[in-house]
């Protein structure tokens, strides 16, 4: 039985991730990410938006706030900030199921956002052939909070990061 | 000066307030119903005790999907969090209003066509074939509900 604070990083279809651009400053976007086995998180970007990856590859820092509850079916939702380090792969992937973590991932993302499946679409083929030649990130989490209520006024609880290697 | 950041900001319930901690790590943390000043560009955030945060550069995110992960809105503001008098501040230094949804797709085509092209380009690297076959597996277990 998974925690509440699993839960949440497990069901929510989004987190805002953040990594850190070259004059430092935080850049935020709403991702998916998939908590694998051991423990660590699983994104990827196209190389049509590479920015995530260049920043990691120059500063590995990054964090993941899972806050948004919508579509997740948790019914007493809460948060969990996660800070950790990143790697980004140069390897561009176009084939989905080479990595059976990625396979998992896009299987999520597929039955998460049906109507993304227009990306590979005759038309989302020719507009965005870019979609799908994808950059691995890898996140190793290194401290990891949890808010139980979504008052982030409130002091959050420390979260054991074995937590997230039971599940995966 | 803010007025347009202030506007798109209202169409969100709640903000990400994003800064970065004294070992370097970003940390967020989200802010129910901002108070956002039109005038100042200002936001005074209700910064939790236990997450550190270090004065400094700082943006805003305001996102939004539906249940299917569709309808996806966003916008971001740029600027910095300093500490005044007790308090938390979220000081704004740029903004740009998001374009439309139909805005936003055509830009996505054209310029991460060129960004896609560049980062293959740079690594001597040949625009690789998808896998199509593959992505329609996957969509295919999707549908069926299967793990």
């Amino acid at each position: 039985m998974p925690s509440r604070a699993v839960e949440v990083v497990v069901k929510y279809r989004t987190c805002e991730f953040t990594t850190l651009s070259r004059d430092g400053s935080p850049q935020t976007w709403p991702v998916g990410a998939l908590l694998l086995e051991d423990g660590r998180f699983l994104l990827c970007t196209t190389i049509g938006l590479p920015q995530k990856a260049f920043n990691i590859r120059r500063n590995a820092k990054v964090s993941l706030l899972f806050s948004e509850p919508t579509g997740s079916g948790v019914t007493e939702p809460g948060a969990v900030l996660i800070q950790g380090d990143a790697t980004a792969e140069d390897r561009v992937v176009s084939d989905m199921m080479a990595d059976p973590n990625l396979a998992a991932f896009m299987q999520t993302w597929f039955a998460r956002q049906p109507a993304g499946a227009f990306m590979s679409s005759w038309l989302g083929r020719r507009l965005l052939p870019f979609y799908y030649w994808r950059l691995l990130i890898y996140v190793t989490p290194r401290q990891a909070v949890f808010w139980p209520t979504r008052d982030f006024a409130s002091v959050p609880q420390t979260l054991d990061l074995s937590e997230l290697r039971r599940v995966g | 000066m803010w007025a347009e950041a202030a506007r798109w900001l209202a169409k969100f319930p709640e903000a990400v307030v994003t800064a970065v901690d004294a070992e370097g790590y970003p940390v967020s943390i989200r802010e129910a119903a901002p108070r956002y000043d039109p005038e100042t560009g200002q936001m005074s955030v209700a910064w939790p005790d236990g997450v550190a945060f270090a004065e400094g550069p700082a943006n805003v995110l305001c996102h939004s999907h539906d249940e299917k992960v569709w309808n996806i809105k966003a916008m971001q503001i740029k600027g910095h969090l300093e500490r005044s008098e007790g308090d938390c501040v979220f000081i704004t230094t740029a903004f740009t209003p998001p374009p439309g949804m139909l805005v936003t797709f055509w830009r996505l085509s054209r310029t991460g066509r060129a960004a896609a092209r560049r980062y293959l380009d740079n690594r001597g690297l040949t625009a690789p074939a998808v896998n199509w076959d593959a992505i329609d597996e996957l969509q295919r277990r999707a549908r069926n509900g299967q793990t």
